[in-house]
């Protein structure tokens, strides 16, 4: 990340496109911002999985633990990545891609892309009541109706829980997550 | 700068463009150098920050949820820079919750946290940045940087400055190429031109114009110059042509007014010759027919009348030997000093008997180149005044000789004698017509023998002179070209 690690390239860079140098750093700045941004997602991902408990006899409690992406992946291979090899009382990870809520029913958390925003209603009735983590970055999520919403304050990603979707879905999210979320709401979708 | 200035424009164009491109060069890498120095440490705070930066954002949900593998992970990328030393999160309590430190450091004690700070020490700069977490802090970022010297990066400035020095100097060659046509050509062709004007004196040649600038000027100066010159040049030509032709007009005038003197004076002496011999006829015929009738002092009379008619006689021979030599076109030949010599002093032997005089001539006399009729003229007139300029009471002893000059391409012919010799202030006059150094009473002569010599001597391409004093004897001598050096 550092130029000073390639000096030959850091120092043609220098001669070559001085100028441009802030321009260069901006850049760097914007493209590493949303990967990293997608980084610290994928991790906070796997780290709900920890903290959220699901009801016993469902089909999420059995097998892999299943992350579902609804919609165009913004991820690439950074979830593949930070879920691989990683085990949460003993159970691994398995994540699928859909087009559709109906092929990821099962799936224990379900990460709901920017391009579903205009299906939202209807995709959110599709998981309503049932076992599964819905997790988004979709403006206002949570208090659209979805479990958990991504948000990014001051830089830093946070997240928004409702607990009105959670407990409908009969899903117990951990009081150490509860207190971490920078926002609960308890009020169901108007 | 000597060497410099002795080299072509083309290498001159050429080594200016290069050093002038090398100089930017130079000033550029120092610049950048010193930016480099002086930007150094606040690129490594900002770079530093950024990384920093990054490692705050990622390790949220580690602190979040107490994940530490995660925060292991997120603190392993700083490997890939040797340059940090050592790097750790804080917890929200400033303890170390998780940290990665370079191999080669060991343990390393962390520091006590400081809340977004920065200092440098001992060529590390150490960083602290907060973790957010909504408005509360969760924890500390920390990052010892190693600072590199931003000398380090000179080696890669050398072999960059060296590279493009390369590419420099190819283009530079290319082009003074190129400037070469647009600067030293017209000056090299303007060279040419010059040397070309030189070398023929040919002064039509023209040297083409290329630009405008001052070369073009030049060019035109050069031409405009050419043109004055070859302007001169005709000017000179037409003048040196009329004044030939002048020349050739008045001398053919001069010619022509000689030509007619010279006839009328010989025209005139050869005419006075026949009342004078009629006169010394006449007188003779007196002397002999009347003589006994006459008195003594009629007799003498009679005498002085026949003497006078045959020294004036005399005179108009000597003039019209003289007049003749100036005039007639001469053929040369090789001649025999010997049997001249012997022909001319047999010519004189009456006058020889009469004064008892002794004449040595030098056996084996070299050949000359001249004229037949004048060269004998010439050496019986030196003869003959050898015999006349001597003391009345002495015998005569003259000496003939002549030897080739110490140049081989001469020979000089000198007749010596014993006689009264000639003072040196005299010695240019006596070879001037009519100059007499004595009275008739004392030695008769026309005053035109010597300048006969020296007429004759000078029309056979030859010099004349005499080594004489008064009453030491002379020596006439005459230097003509050799038979075989002609």
């Amino acid at each position: 990340m550092l130029r000073r690690r390639t000096p030959p390239l850091y120092a043609w860079g220098r001669c070559l496109a001085f100028a441009s140098l802030v321009l260069t750093i901006w850049a760097r700045d914007q493209f590493t911002d949303a990967a990293l941004e997608y980084k610290v997602k994928a991790a906070y991902l796997f780290n709900f999985t920890k903290y959220i408990s699901w009801p016993t006899n469902s089909a999420q409690m059995t097998g892999p633990i299943v992350v579902g992406i609804l919609g165009n992946d913004p991820f690439g291979d950074v979830l593949d990545k930070a879920l691989e090899g990683k085990t949460v009382d003993g159970r691994s990870f398995v994540v699928v891609r859909a087009s559709r809520p109906e092929p990821i029913q099962s799936a224990s958390v379900v990460f709901i892309s920017r391009s579903m925003e205009p299906r939202l209603v209807e995709v959110l009735g599709a998981f309503n009541g049932k076992p599964v983590v819905t997790v988004s970055d979709i403006e206002r999520f949570a208090p659209r109706g979805g479990a958990i919403g991504f948000v990014i304050v001051e830089r830093y990603v946070r997240f928004e829980i409702n607990r009105a979707t959670a407990e409908r879905a009969n899903l117990k999210i951990s009081a150490k997550m509860l207190k971490t979320a920078s926002m609960l709401y308890s009020d169901s979708p108007r | 700068m000597r060497p410099f200035r002795d080299i072509s424009i083309q290498r001159k164009v050429t080594l200016v463009i290069l050093l002038t491109s090398l100089f930017a060069l130079v000033l550029t890498m120092v610049a950048l150098l010193v930016y480099e120095v002086f930007v150094f440490e606040e690129n490594a705070l900002k770079n530093l920050s950024s990384e920093a930066g990054i490692i705050a954002v990622s390790a949220q949900p580690a602190l979040d949820f107490d994940d530490k593998n995660l925060a292991d992970e997120i603190l392993s990328r700083v490997k890939a820079n040797h340059q940090i030393a050592a790097a750790c999160i804080y917890d929200k309590d400033g303890m170390v919750f998780a940290s990665c430190v370079r191999a080669d450091l060991g343990s390393y004690e962390f520091p006590v946290p400081e809340i977004d700070s920065h200092r440098f020490e001992k060529n590390s700069l150490l960083l602290f940045r907060h973790i957010n977490s909504g408005s509360d802090m969760i924890g500390q970022v920390f990052l010892r940087y190693d600072l590199e010297s931003p000398f380090a990066a000179l080696p890669h400035y050398a072999a960059i400055f060296g590279v493009i020095s390369l590419v420099l100097l190819v283009i530079a060659l290319f082009f003074a190429a190129w400037l070469q046509r647009l600067i030293s050509r017209p000056i090299l062709e303007l060279a040419r031109s010059a040397q070309l004007v030189k070398d023929r004196g040919d002064f039509s040649a023209r040297v083409p114009k290329y630009s405008e600038d001052e070369c073009g000027q030049l060019t035109d100066t050069f031409n405009d110059m050419l043109d004055a010159l070859q302007k001169g040049q005709d000017e000179l030509a037409r003048h040196a042509s009329e004044l030939e032709r002048r020349v050739e007009e008045r001398t053919a005038s001069q010619r022509e007014t000689i030509a007619f003197l010279e006839s009328f004076c010989y025209t005139i002496a050869h005419d006075l010759r026949a009342p004078l011999r009629s006169m010394a006829g006449f007188a003779a015929a007196i002397v002999d027919d009347y003589g006994p009738r006459l008195d003594e002092a009629g007799r003498h009379y009679a005498q002085r009348i026949i003497d006078s008619a045959q020294r004036m006689d005399r005179l108009i021979m000597d003039l019209l030997v003289f007049g003749r030599l100036s005039q007639q076109d001469l053929t040369f030949s090789a001649l025999d000093l010997n049997a001249m010599t012997q022909k001319v002093v047999q010519t004189l032997g009456d006058d020889i008997q009469t004064k008892r005089a002794e004449i040595t001539v030098q056996p084996n006399l070299p050949e000359v180149w001249g004229n037949n009729a004048v060269l004998e003229q010439i050496l019986t007139n030196l003869i003959a005044n050898a015999l006349k300029f001597c003391h009345p009471d002495s015998r005569p002893r003259i000496r003939v000789g002549a030897q080739t000059t110490t140049n081989g391409k001469n020979v000089r012919l000198w007749v010596h004698d014993n006689g009264i010799g000639i003072a040196p202030e005299h010695h240019e006059r006596i070879f001037r017509a009519f100059e007499r150094l004595h009275s008739n009473n004392e030695y008769t002569g026309t005053g035109i023998g010597l300048a006969i010599v020296k007429q004759g001597v000078e029309r056979m391409k030859g010099h004349v002179g005499v080594d004489s004093a008064s009453g030491q004897g002379s020596t006439f001598w005459i230097e003509l070209p050799r038979a075989e050096a002609a």
